[in-house]
């Protein structure tokens, strides 16, 4: 399960491949070999997914309503037809913002010391 | 498309099999589609030494997700039958566990007494796996589970004559050592046949029955017949862990007859 309750909240808090892959798709629609890259680019190439971390993740994604697949298919010329591409949904959006959100608290927690002492 | 990269495809595509069926027919393309894309970003050699991990990992993970999600109402408790043919297996493959544990007190006679228990722990697995997939495909299921029946009543029964007249065991092949000898081959070659047959009907958990067919191909491959077993060697430690996930398997499949939910049965099966 990518999404679960927490004690603090009625908002799910997300695994960190779910959160990545999340962010990885962004406002955009994106298919499962763009997704891979951008997870690998936002992270600086420290996580590399595979197929089956990028599809498990995504299968879970879309039972919990985090994402949905887009119905569009790309201009042939432009791309392979047999792609999927997926999207944010609302509720996927939320969870990127709340998960943010305590993110950026802890940081700001660490910084006047962990960040600082640097 | 060339042919090579058609074989790499083949082969990505076998190695999707390790994922529950459901989860297959419907990302498997696109996961054919992702290595493909993978392969070509990375390399070929790359993309396939991440390539096991990346899907045995995540593959056991939608096993697990599989058993903890499968509808409530689409299953049934086991069955007292089922119940009490799981807690034999458990104790058979806990009795050949038992071997591993190097005691002095293992007289041969308690060596024997261990083997026949875990025998009728086998011929119990044997037959509540057939009772709960049969559905699944009669015959095939047959096909699996009386060459266990038959090989294991088979080793018993020598076992037994041994308790009244202890031939020495690994001796001179003689009659009816050799026999004895014959009946072992008999029974890990169709424990292993039984394991490959239940992995394809996909009723029982996967991992277990793959587990059981590669300790049965082990414990074949410990007798000697390829040379494979020396004693001490980094390659006899390798044979003896997978014959010991031999007997674990035995333990999984009786887990999971006494205890989880079976399917229920199909209209088309029921009518029939």
């Amino acid at each position: 399960m990518s999404a679960r309750q927490t004690d603090s909240g009625s908002q799910p808090a997300i695994s960190r491949t779910a959160m990545l892959i999340l962010l990885a798709i962004g406002p955009e629609e994106r298919h499962g070999y763009a997704i891979m890259g951008e997870v690998a680019r936002i992270t600086d190439g420290a996580t590399k997914l595979g197929p089956g971390g990028v599809y498990t993740t995504i299968r879970r994604l879309l039972e919990d309503g985090l994402i949905e697949e887009s119905d569009e298919r790309p201009d042939p010329e432009m791309d392979d037809q047999r792609r999927r591409y997926y999207r944010l949904t609302g509720l996927g959006r939320a969870v990127v913002a709340t998960e943010a959100r305590r993110l950026e608290s802890l940081v700001a927690a660490a910084k006047p010391w962990a960040l600082e002492a640097r | 498309m060339t042919s090579a990269a058609g074989g790499h495809e083949r082969l990505y595509r076998g190695l999707l099999r390790l994922y529950p069926a459901d989860y297959r027919a419907h990302y498997s393309d696109q996961m054919v589609q992702l290595f493909t894309d993978q392969r070509r970003e990375v390399g070929t050699t790359r993309a396939w030494l991440r390539a096991p991990a990346d899907v045995i990992s995540t593959a056991l993970g939608e096993h697990l997700r599989r058993n903890r999600t499968v509808a409530h109402s689409m299953t049934l408790a086991p069955t007292p039958a089922g119940r009490l043919l799981g807690l034999l297996g458990i104790l058979g493959g806990g009795f050949l566990l038992m071997g591993y544990i190097n005691l002095e007190a293992w007289t041969p006679e308690l060596v024997n007494l261990r083997l026949v228990l875990f025998n009728l722990g086998a011929i119990a697995i044997a037959i509540g796996v057939h009772l709960r997939q049969a559905d699944a495909g009669r015959l095939l299921s047959l096909s699996g589970a009386i060459p266990v029946v038959l090989s294991n009543v088979t080793y018993v029964a020598f076992l037994l004559l041994m308790f009244a007249e202890p031939w020495q065991l690994g001796g001179e092949r003689t009659h009816p050592a050799n026999l004895w000898e014959m009946s072992a081959v008999a029974m890990w070659l169709s424990n292993a046949w039984f394991g490959l047959v239940t992995l394809r009907l996909g009723v029982m958990n996967g991992w277990s029955a793959f587990t059981l067919m590669i300790g049965s191909i082990a414990a074949f491959a410990g007798m000697g017949y390829f040379g494979l077993a020396a004693n001490g060697t980094l390659g006899e430690t390798v044979k003896m862990t997978l014959m010991a996930l031999h007997g674990l398997a035995w333990v999984l499949l009786g887990l999971e007859l006494a205890f989880r939910r079976r399917p229920a049965p199909t209209a088309s099966a029921s009518e029939g």
